[in-house]
């Protein structure tokens, strides 16, 4: 039976009557109810599932919406009934229900009317603004090749995440088909996927935090999940309940510090050698885990004493193969040659030593590990760089090699620091050393992300090929710093016209500047689709009102199942979805053949993909679920790495890199970063700076519902009491917080939650929040030569298929020295 | 000893999110700027609502939370102190004010050792935390205890020492707010 979307909204659509569920909405109802509960006063519900519009936490909650008389009331997190420890939303989550309805909602096209970011609107009709846009896109492509336009439908604030259907997949299949340019890439912190990238091949892939009941020990290293991973610290909540004992090492006291068994405070951005030196002090006390070093990891492999490259058959034997590798087994004194992607070794071979093997002189690639560390990573020294006392390390390091299995819980904090590759590859070294990778309970894990097939389901509507490729026509992909070089400089290529999908990375960028000085003025057309007119859009020439996720319909994978997300309520005032939206202008450039399908039919395009994690699993089956359904994922924990396929050059864990070996990067060490402690920084602002996050913003986004506005009230940044008294300041002064990019004003909190050195504030706010400037203007700017690093561009390049998550350039939103002065008069 | 609906709530698992006052404010339909449920940063007393300012010198810091939602006593002050009768206990010891018979006088938000009761201008009535009663009413927990994302509030009654909540108070040494003031609180914390 076909089943119309219509249907599905009814048929979701639980009706309760007096005997349902109590409600009450709004003071009268609940005035009523206080003195005697009354059953006229329970009309009729309808429940509907629907992702958190919180794009970018990666928790991908599930909400059950309450709607009465077409009107959402309240959201509640869905009971998934077999997986009852799952049942999460956080306080964002819960305060969408505001979102449709909140002051700010952009509610019919508009078209600037004053100068860009000047804020003066007219308003159009949907007619004249598609007619509009679908001029400009005909005109940009016959004068500069249909290249020159800039689709972009990714980032920070997608709803409710990259690629699902009825939002990012149909620009998708829009880009390909018009030809246009799709940046790569994210536009902020993915510096520690292009480590796990060099290290494991798998990206961005992670583990279930439901895993992390089975560790003996949990280090929350660079992260502070209480207030930005609901999801993963409730399960580290779980943990805790259970006795397993967390250490925070991080160098905020946040509330994720305030829970910790124990804090270990770290200078910034020096975690690379902290975890360096934890290494020494396992190999020194003989506590590695050799089988797993030998089996799983590079360490076995021999590297040329001459040039560093693995030694390979083809060193050794005439017509030995170049891409076979050499260990050395001490009990035939021979060479064993090690295939690629083949695990396992026998217990003879050598993980330590120099070794001549046919008159190369090598060394184990284990033993160039501790040398390094030896060398450069004693805990004295790591204690000089860190600043964290030898002794601590050295505790650290046995509790962590004896815990058997402990996870190191990392997210995206330290790669927000131009060495966060470097950090993430140390820990991951760390992790192998000890044999914890792709182990229930162990791992290195970045958060609650990207866990294959619907499982954690990211990319079940996005790896869909039949809905981004209507046709053999392809996209022009270039990385996002090529993009944004071309548009400031028109090399390679021209780009004049960019669409942008509900993405503000003029904000969530850092140093806005870049966009608004270099960018923006460089595109003689900008449309923005949004739900509201966040900074981004305010530089557009016509913007254009977007439903919310609980205006439309898409599905999804979450924690182990499949969800089918919404209606709720249909598009307020103007508001339209972005797949009619993609429809309507691809029928004014005629491409409108390749949009026939209806919202429901792209749900199902996604649902008949040959992913086995959704055999069985069809949109009507899931209408009659009320939405959501078991994948078929077994019960136990996603466990990243558990498959021990690595793709790597050596298809091991390579906490060794020959690809790195130009960079001197091939084993993971401690550089300085920018403008962090140790940096060379030139400029030399004596104060550490960073916008962090707090728990009512979603990057950019939910924190201006006034339900969480009232809470996060003004602006304020953290300054130690020292800090503060040498300057001069009190608690609640207005200062001026500066360095040679830019600056903002704003209130001080005298705060011991920062240690002396470093002054912290909240990402979130939006320029409107602050009395002069902004918390981004100091920052080092994005995907700009002053922020290169080759190390990304080469895992872009390596990257093959092109689309693999995260590449190009990753921001160093953290990496920033600011000096901070009283103001007066402001 | 009688039914007494109330809740222990753990305060080393609280992270201070708010989920719980804001889902009662969607529950509750309370306006914007009334807050039936507040949850206060217990670091520096400076620290506004929202604001996690721990108490100490750095690194040696403690920062935790304290969620307040109307205490429902087994003495509850404000009920005495009604001039009017608009408070009442029910049998399960809910504590509710009733707004048809509120005077606005204020005199329970003055009386309460816990800031319970907020006066509501528009109207002109004293209002306040009512557990949830309709929510109750119907095997439903309250909406605080329904949003905790990390399961640290228990409903209950806590005079059954055979409840959830009950066996909770025994064994987890769960203590009332200001016990001086003999109001008999239901509800009960488990210090971090």
């Amino acid at each position: 039976m076909e089943v119309t979307r219509r249907q599905f909204i009814q048929s979701t659509g639980v009706v309760l009557g007096a005997a349902g569920l109590g409600l009450s909405h709004g003071n009268k109802v609940l005035k009523a109810l206080t003195q005697a509960p009354s059953p006229a006063a329970a009309s009729s519900e309808k429940l509907v599932s629907v992702f958190t519009p919180c794009a970018g936490c990666h928790q991908k909650c599930v909400l059950r919406v309450h709607v009465v008389d077409g009107r959402i009331v309240k959201n509640e997190a869905w009971p998934f009934a077999d997986q009852p420890d799952d049942t999460h939303c956080c306080v964002k989550g819960i305060s969408s229900a505001a979102l449709p309805y909140y002051p700010d909602r952009l509610k019919y096209p508009m078209k600037r009317a004053g100068n860009r970011g000047e804020g003066k609107w007219t308003r159009i009709s949907w007619n004249e603004a598609l007619d509009t846009i679908a001029q400009k896109l005909k005109e940009t492509r016959d004068k500069y090749g249909s290249q020159a336009v800039l689709i972009d439908h990714t980032g920070s604030s997608v709803t409710p995440q990259a690629g699902d259907v009825n939002s990012g997949a149909e620009a998708i299949r829009f880009e390909n088909l018009f030809g246009s340019t799709l940046p790569d890439g994210w536009y902020d912190d993915t510096s520690c996927v292009v480590g796990n990238y060099f290290t494991t091949g798998n990206d961005l892939e992670g583990s279930d935090p439901r895993g992390m009941m089975q560790a003996n020990l949990i280090m929350v290293w660079g992260a502070n999940p209480a207030e930005s991973a609901f999801r993963d610290w409730k399960h580290i909540t779980l943990a805790r309940q259970k006795g397993v004992p967390v250490i925070v090492i991080g160098h905020l006291f946040d509330p994720t510090a305030a829970k910790a068994d124990q804090f270990v405070p770290i200078k910034r951005a020096t975690d690379a050698a902290l975890a360096l030196a934890m290494i020494q002090v396992i190999v020194a006390s003989d506590l590695q885990n050799k089988a797993f070093l030998r089996q799983n990891t590079v360490a076995p492999l021999l590297v040329r004493d001459d040039n560093g490259k693995l030694l390979r058959e083809a060193d050794i034997k005439s017509d030995g193969s170049p891409d076979k590798f050499v260990a050395w087994d001490q009990a035939s004194q021979a060479a064993v040659i090690v295939e690629k992607g083949k695990l396992g070794a026998p217990d003879t071979v050598a993980l330590t030593g120099a070794i001549v093997v046919n008159g190369v002189a090598c060394h184990t690639s284990f033993q160039q590990l501790v040398d390094l560390v030896n060398a450069q990573y004693t805990p004295e020294k790591a204690a000089e760089i860190t600043g964290v006392p030898a002794d601590t390390i050295r505790d650290l390091a046995a509790r962590y090699a004896k815990a058997n299995p402990a996870t190191i819980y990392y997210n995206f904090g330290l790669g927000r620091y131009f060495n966060g590759n470097l950090s993430t590859r140390a820990q991951l070294a760390l992790g192998a050393v000890c044999g914890y990778l792709g182990r229930l309970g162990g791992g290195v894990n970045l958060g609650g992300i990207s866990i294959p097939g619907a499982g954690g389901g990211y990319l079940i509507g996005f790896n869909n090929a039949s809905v981004q490729q209507a046709t053999d026509a392809t996209s022009k992909k270039i990385t996002l710093y090529e993009t944004l070089q071309a548009i400031q400089t028109g090399k390679p290529y021209p780009i004049k016209m960019w669409i942008n999908s509900f993405r503000n990375p003029i904000q969530t960028c850092p140093n806005p500047q870049r966009w608004i000085n270099d960018i923006v003025p460089n595109l003689d057309f900008i449309v923005n689709v949004n739900i509201r007119l966040d900074w981004t859009a305010q530089y557009a020439d016509i913007v254009l009102p977007d439903a919310t996720i609980f205006e439309r319909v898409t599905v999804s994978g979450v924690q182990d199942h499949v969800v089918l997300s919404g209606p709720a309520i249909e598009p307020l005032f103007e508001a339209r979805t972005t797949h009619w939206i993609w429809q309507e202008l691809a029928n004014r450039v005629d491409l409108g053949q390749y949009f026939t399908q209806s919202d429901v039919d792209y749900v199902k395009m996604v649902l008949d993909s040959k992913d086995a994690s959704l055999q069985g699993i069809t949109y009507d089956k899931l209408v009659q679920a009320g939405g959501v359904l078991r994948a078929n994922v077994p019960p136990t924990p996603y466990v990243a790495g558990a498959s021990g396929q690595f793709d790597t050059p050596t298809g091991r864990i390579e906490f060794y890199s020959e690809r790195l070996l130009t960079y001197q990067e091939q084993l993971p060490v401690y550089k300085p970063s920018k403008e962090a402690p140790n940096s060379p920084d030139p400029q030399k602002y004596p104060l550490q700076y960073f916008a962090a996050r707090k728990k009512f913003y979603m990057h950019t986004f939910m924190g201006d519902i006034p339900v969480l506005h009232r809470y996060m009230g003004e602006p304020w940044i953290d300054i130690n009491p020292q800090d503060a008294q040498a300057r001069g300041i009190q608690d609640g002064d207005m200062v001026q917080v500066f360095n040679a990019r830019g600056m903002l004003v704003v209130k001080a909190s005298v705060s011991p939650m920062v240690p002396p050195g470093t002054v912290r504030t909240n990402h979130g706010p939006g320029p409107q929040d602050f009395k002069q400037g902004h918390y981004q203007m100091v920052t080092l700017p994005h995907a700009s030569e002053s922020t290169f690093n080759p190390v990304h561009d080469l895992r872009y390049q390596l990257t093959e298929p092109w689309w693999k998550w995260a590449g190009g350039q990753a921001d160093v939103i953290f990496d920033c020295a600011v000096d901070v002065r009283k103001v007066s008069g402001v | 000893m009688g039914k007494q609906y109330g809740m222990v709530i753990d305060l080393g698992v609280c992270v201070g999110c708010h989920a719980c006052t804001i889902a009662c404010k969607f529950e509750n339909g309370t306006d914007l700027t009334i807050d039936w449920h507040r949850v206060e940063t217990v670091g520096d007393p400076k620290a506004q609502v929202g604001q996690d300012i721990p108490k100490g010198i750095y690194p040696n810091l403690s920062l935790s939370w304290l969620p307040v939602p109307c205490q429902h006593c087994a003495n509850p002050p404000c009920l005495a102190a009604c001039p009017t009768g608009a408070i009442s206990k029910r049998a399960d010891g809910i504590v509710l004010i009733d707004q048809n018979r509120c005077i606005g006088c204020r005199y329970c938000s003055w009386v309460c050792p816990y800031h319970v009761p907020q006066f509501n201008a528009a109207t002109g009535t004293t209002e306040k935390c009512t557990l949830c009663v309709h929510r109750v009413d119907q095997s439903l927990v309250p909406a605080c205890v329904n949003a905790c994302v990390y399961g640290a509030r228990v409903f209950g009654d806590v005079n059954d020492p055979n409840s959830e909540a009950g066996k909770l108070i025994a064994t987890r040494h769960a203590h009332v707010l200001a016990p001086e003031q003999e109001t008999g609180p239901s509800v009960y914390y488990i210090d971090p």
